[in-house]
């Protein structure tokens, strides 16, 4: 091997820590989780290291485990498309339509304002907004629209994916107005000097620029759904999410089935991630 | 960057990987050759005879003991109240500092530590097995005489002699059953009965239905009544599937519906669980639950905002909404209470023992009984003298005696009639709706005819209907399996 030089040798212990942190506190857990996924669950609680495919079995063959597989997938699969469409108008505005700097941090720092509050208290807030009493069923039940207050505004999917959709769309407007302030806007000149029209100018130049940022807002939102089974619980009346199962599964202490839950749900995690990546070389667009 | 120095970079960071890989695997190979698995297995349901042999580790006493700063408490969020660790410092100067977490938690981080840092748990009794069970042990005894408020005269005879006690109302059908699978192991030291405790029941309750009475015009005498079709989408039931099968299973056995179980009703086997689970899915088809609470501030929430008329709770959950000014009711259903007890397990790893043992005995004082009683549950010890001393004649026999209030309720919360006036009594505290904070009298008095009484009578009366006890399930992933479907479905 070649000999390292003082400044390559530097660098190489600076990363240390990072990598050391990662491989024992990522990797390792990792592991572990994939080996007691494998592991024989005996008695009430508890497990032995005989290795068996019965966990998965448990799981592929239930058509109560594969609902619920599907429906957490259908459920972030929606959060990230509405995510998509509400946050790309926001980023553009802020990133293309606003100019001044002091108007654009105060609507940045705006954006913020509800996540300064508690994550319980901000899912409870929904309860006086939604429920029977609340004010959408106020203000339907003013203006005539309904006769009696209606239970449709919550504790069903569409509240859960109504509250996923909110307490997300930051991290999908983030990483695209950052992919869209990163463009020189001489492209946009040129493109009109070029007589391209607003539409063509728009996709050619602004939307596939920001496609980086489409495709890392996306993942954001993808994992922190597909992991989210605080909000389906308390908003989502009886949908089943596969982050709850796991929950269950831990709260009877039979691990080798909540790994193994929990390795399918990564699985499929990483499988969709990669599946995103795959529509951008992220890589050629990044760097 | 030249293609060599790419190249070692990768074998830079492949090494280091591998290298803390190794150092993991091998500290990982080394731990699981020498330690036990993570999680003991539970016992069955036939597990309960005393094994003579089995001797208890020594505690860690040492005389003179040290008086420490603080103890570390780590237990259920129902069982600590910053009251509590407030009134026990002034008394002793010795701080608590708590941490809320479910028992799969508290149990990981014991098996991790060893004890080492912790000091007392406090897991529910349904949950405490795998405490109990784990060798080498995560928790010492508790030697009966360091406990100096209970006593077999000081304490109910529920848990002294549960066997006679408990739902007395079923004809004692089950009695022999929970003390034998429930109250006995769980309390006492395996193989120790009457000399040293595991588990010191300081909390307990007897679950039931709460409802909203402006709603529901008329005594709640069943479980059965959430599925009455009346109240079609406005009933909750907890999404706890131990706990909610388990109450259900008490209604369909104790109704007719279903046939005696074979272990137990708290003990169900797979295919007496689908039953259960089966008629709970042909309700939800049927659009009678509105959601699932999945904590104590939800279930309160919902009775408050109306959103939900009638659920099960428990009678904390009473209390917290009448606090909110909105009537509840807690009632009596013919199939009898569900039932469970948690307390206090000190941590095989803690310096300070004795200091434990006192900390469990001021759970025990007149102070707390009062406190708690506020709250909602109740103490094993309530036919003390120190506790009917401190809480007083009235106080007392509201709580335990089920006795009325000397005053009138139309005095104590006027202008509303009976039926809405006493769902919005509080014992502590006061609402809206009440002249002020109720003023319990430490003299003895007659109470009114119209007083306020207790939702559930006198405890004895509560003990003799108690329908079902919380355990752990022998199919308790099971249990969890049926839950996913019933939500699923």
């Amino acid at each position: 091997m070649q000999r390292m030089s003082r400044e390559a040798l530097l660098g190489y212990l600076m990363l240390a820590p990072a990598v050391i942190w990662v491989v024992l506190f990522l990797i390792v857990p990792l592991v572990v989780v994939l080996v007691i996924s494998f592991y024989t669950p005996v008695g009430a609680a508890g497990f032995v290291p005989v290795l068996t495919f019965d966990n998965y079995i448990r799981i592929f063959f239930s058509p109560t485990y594969v609902g619920i597989l599907l429906l957490t997938l259908r459920l972030s699969l929606t959060v990230v498309a509405a995510c998509v469409v509400l946050a790309y108008p926001a980023a553009y505005f802020l990133a293309m339509k606003i100019r001044d700097e002091a108007r654009k941090t105060i609507l940045l720092v705006a954006m913020l304002i509800p996540f300064w509050i508690d994550w319980t208290v901000r899912m409870l807030a929904w309860w006086p907004i939604l429920g029977r009493l609340g004010v959408i069923n106020a203000a339907l039940l003013y203006i005539g629209v309904l006769k009696e207050p209606s239970d449709l505004f919550i504790f069903n999917e569409m509240s859960a994916t109504f509250v996923l959709i909110q307490s997300y769309v930051l991290f999908m407007i983030a990483p695209i107005f950052l992919s869209m302030i990163k463009m020189d806007p001489s492209m946009l000149e040129a493109a009109e000097t070029l007589r391209a029209n607003k539409l063509q100018s728009f996709y050619h130049i602004t939307f596939k620029m920001s496609l980086p940022g489409v495709i890392i807002g996306c993942v954001f939102v993808f994992v922190m759904t597909m992991a989210d089974f605080a909000t389906p619980r308390l908003l989502g009346g009886f949908i089943q999410t596969i982050g709850l199962s796991i929950a269950y599964q831990m709260g009877v202490l039979n691990w080798p089935l909540a790994t193994a839950f929990a390795t399918v749900l990564m699985t499929v995690t990483v499988l969709v991630v990669y599946g995103m990546f795959r529509v951008v070389d992220i890589k050629r667009m990044l760097f | 960057m030249s293609k060599e120095e790419k190249i070692s970079r990768r074998r830079y960071l492949k090494y280091t990987a591998a290298g803390v890989v190794a150092v993991a695997a091998a500290g990982g190979a080394a731990y699981y050759l020498t330690a036990p698995p993570p999680t003991p297995p539970m016992p069955t349901p036939t597990t309960v005879a005393p094994t003579p042999t089995t001797v208890a580790p020594t505690p860690t006493t040492v005389a003179p003991e040290e008086k420490p700063n603080k103890l570390v408490w780590m237990g259920g969020s129902w069982a600590i109240y910053p009251e509590v660790v407030d009134e026990w410092k002034t008394e002793s100067g010795v701080d608590i500092e708590w941490t809320t977490m479910a028992e799969g938690e508290m149990l990981s981080r014991m098996l991790a530590t060893r004890g080492v840092g912790i000091d007392l748990l406090h897991p529910e009794s349904a949950n405490a097995t795998p405490f109990i069970e784990a060798d080498p042990p995560i928790i010492q005894p508790i030697p009966v005489e360091k406990i100096t408020r209970w006593r077999p005269d000081t304490v109910g005879k529920m848990w002294t002699e549960p066997e006679t006690t408990i739902g007395t109302m079923f004809g004692n059908e089950n009695a022999e059953y929970i003390a034998r699978t429930v109250i006995k192991p769980y309390t006492w030291w395996k193989g120790r009965e009457g000399e040293a405790f595991a588990l010191i029941p300081r909390l307990y309750n007897f679950d039931s239905v709460c409802y909203n009475p402006e709603f529901i015009e008329r005594p709640v005498t069943s479980w059965g009544e959430m599925m009455d079709r009346q109240y079609k989408g406005r009933v909750s039931i907890q999404d706890v599937f131990v706990i909610a099968i388990n109450e259900w299973a008490n209604y369909l056995v104790r109704s007719g519906q279903m046939a005696t179980p074979e272990v137990g009703i708290n003990d169900l086997t797979p295919s007496e669980l689908k039953t259960v689970v089966d008629f709970l899915i042909g309700h939800k088809k049927a659009g009678q639950i509105r959601a699932l609470w999945a904590d104590y501030g939800g279930c309160v929430n919902f009775h408050v905002t109306r959103e939900v008329w009638i659920s099960d709770g428990w009678q904390p959950v009473e209390f917290s909404v009448r606090a909110a000014n909105a009537p509840a009711y807690y009632a009596e259903c013919d199939e009898g209470y569900r039932s469970w007890f948690s307390g206090e397990m000190p941590s095989v790893g803690t310096k300070y023992p004795n200091w434990c043992f006192r900390w469990i005995d001021f759970n025990l004082s007149g102070w707390y009984a009062k406190f708690i009683a506020g709250v909602g549950y109740s103490l094993p010890n309530y036919p003390s003298k120190e506790l009917k001393d401190y809480m007083g004649p009235e106080n007392w026999g509201w709580v335990y005696g089920g006795t009325k209030t000397y005053r009138s309720i139309s005095e104590i919360v006027p202008g509303k009639d009976e039926w809405i006036a006493n769902a919005l009594f509080l014992p502590v505290g006061k609402n809206e709706s009440m002249v002020g904070e109720y003023d319990w009298s430490m003299t003895e008095q007659s109470e009114d005819p119209h007083g306020n009484q207790r939702d559930g009578g006198s405890i004895d009366k509560r003990i003799s209907r108690i329908g079902t006890w919380q355990r752990w399930p022998k199919y308790a992933s099971e249990y969890a399996t049926e839950w996913d479907r019933f939500k699923a479905t």
